[in-house]
């Protein structure tokens, strides 16, 4: 959604003096910013004067790394991403105080009628789940394509099959029409288990 | 522990009945799982259809007994879901009893041919044309045997077997009647 304030002429003003410092490295941040992104690369004089500039400093003692940590601008923001990444062990006072509370509230909702409800359901569902999936465990092998049974085709009597009596010498006349009528039964069960039904 | 067992049992006790019925389909109180129309089944009625052909062939050559046999290697065959009464295949089985029984009868076997009668009744229980069939061919042996018997002089014979042949020929109307008067029936109550 677009601001429906425009800028005014100050802060145009202002967004052009900044962009042009960055572009002329004349704002620290931005050269900070740059060197940490795309860092240039080291010169071996510039390396060498480094070293000699640190070796000089000789031992750093905690007070002073104390000193440093304190006067970085976003001290609290380096402590969240310290806990974040490496998080000190949890002291064990704190987490007895949390498993206390933890059990306490428990056990308020143990003892309110309700509670004892849904374990009643609980214990029937999770049985019902239980059987269903030693179902499913036993038929697994034998039944690979899925299935609804509503919709495929039971076997049943071929008598619908004919309108009249049996003559004598059509026997083989039958079997024709009783294998071809259950043949496009079974296709039409293939297609229901295949979902193209 | 007495709550695990009970919740163990009621496990158990919900699955049985329920794997029971995916195992044996047809049997009762499994109604909702019937069995399908499955490619074994379809297997077993094109190799019916085949090795009626095969009899078909070997009848319009002559060879009788060599009709019988192809029939037989159906009768005789492993069926689908060895167990279970699919009724595709019961009736498929009865027929194939019925054409033995027509063939033995042409060859004056009367006793085969009651044999095979029996055979397929055994197969076609309810009030079916399969059932009604079978009934008539059975009338029909025992109309040849008497008139064999007859021409042989055994008179009281040949009456008993007249007399059998009467009773089973009304059974076959019987049945026949059942099944057009169901058919009519069910064809009135459509729309």
């Amino acid at each position: 959604m677009a601001d429906p304030t425009p800028e005014s002429p100050e802060e145009l003003a202002l967004a052009e003096a900044l962009r042009l410092a960055i572009e002329e490295d004349r704002e620290p941040f931005a050269a900070s910013l740059r060197a940490a992104m795309v860092p240039a690369r080291l010169t071996d004089e510039a390396h060498e004067r480094l070293l000699e500039e640190i070796m000089a400093l000789g031992a750093i003692g905690e007070d002073e790394v104390d000193a440093a940590r304190g006067a970085l601008p976003h001290a609290a923001l380096e402590e969240a991403l310290r806990a974040a990444i490496a998080p000190a062990p949890l002291p064990m006072t704190e987490h007895d105080a949390i498993v206390a509370r933890v059990f306490e509230s428990a056990a308020r909702r143990d003892a309110a009628p309700r509670g004892r409800v849904i374990r009643v359901a609980f214990g029937a569902s999770a049985a019902l789940a239980v059987a269903a999936a030693v179902l499913l465990w036993i038929r697994r092998p034998e039944t690979p394509e899925p299935r609804t049974a509503s919709a495929l085709i039971n076997v049943r009597s071929t008598q619908p099959l004919f309108d009249e009596p049996f003559r004598s010498g059509e026997a083989s006349a039958r079997i024709d029409r009783i294998a071809m009528a259950r043949s496009s039964d079974l296709r039409e069960n293939r297609f229901s288990r295949w979902g193209l039904r | 522990m007495s709550r695990t067992l009970g919740f163990l049992a009621c496990v158990v006790g919900l699955s049985l009945p329920m794997l029971a019925c995916n195992e044996k389909p047809h049997e009762k109180g499994c109604d909702d799982q019937a069995m399908v129309v499955d490619t074994a089944v379809v297997a077993y009625l094109s190799k019916a259809r085949a090795l009626h052909h095969e009899a078909n062939l070997k009848e319009d050559a002559g060879d009788l007994d060599g009709a019988v046999v192809a029939l037989h290697r159906l009768t005789e065959s492993a069926q689908p879901h060895e167990g279970a009464r699919i009724p595709e295949v019961e009736e498929v089985l009865a027929d194939a009893h019925a054409r033995i029984a027509e063939l033995a009868l042409r060859q004056s076997h009367f006793d085969a041919a009651k044999t095979e009668v029996d055979k397929g009744l055994g197969h076609a229980e309810g009030a079916t044309y399969f059932r009604g069939h079978l009934l008539e061919v059975g009338g029909l042996i025992e109309t040849a045997r008497s008139k064999s018997l007859a021409d042989a002089g055994q008179t009281k014979e040949a009456e008993e077997a007249r007399q059998r042949a009467l009773k089973l020929l009304e059974e076959a109307i019987a049945v026949q009647d059942r099944v057009i008067g169901h058919a009519l029936g069910d064809a009135g109550a459509k729309p």
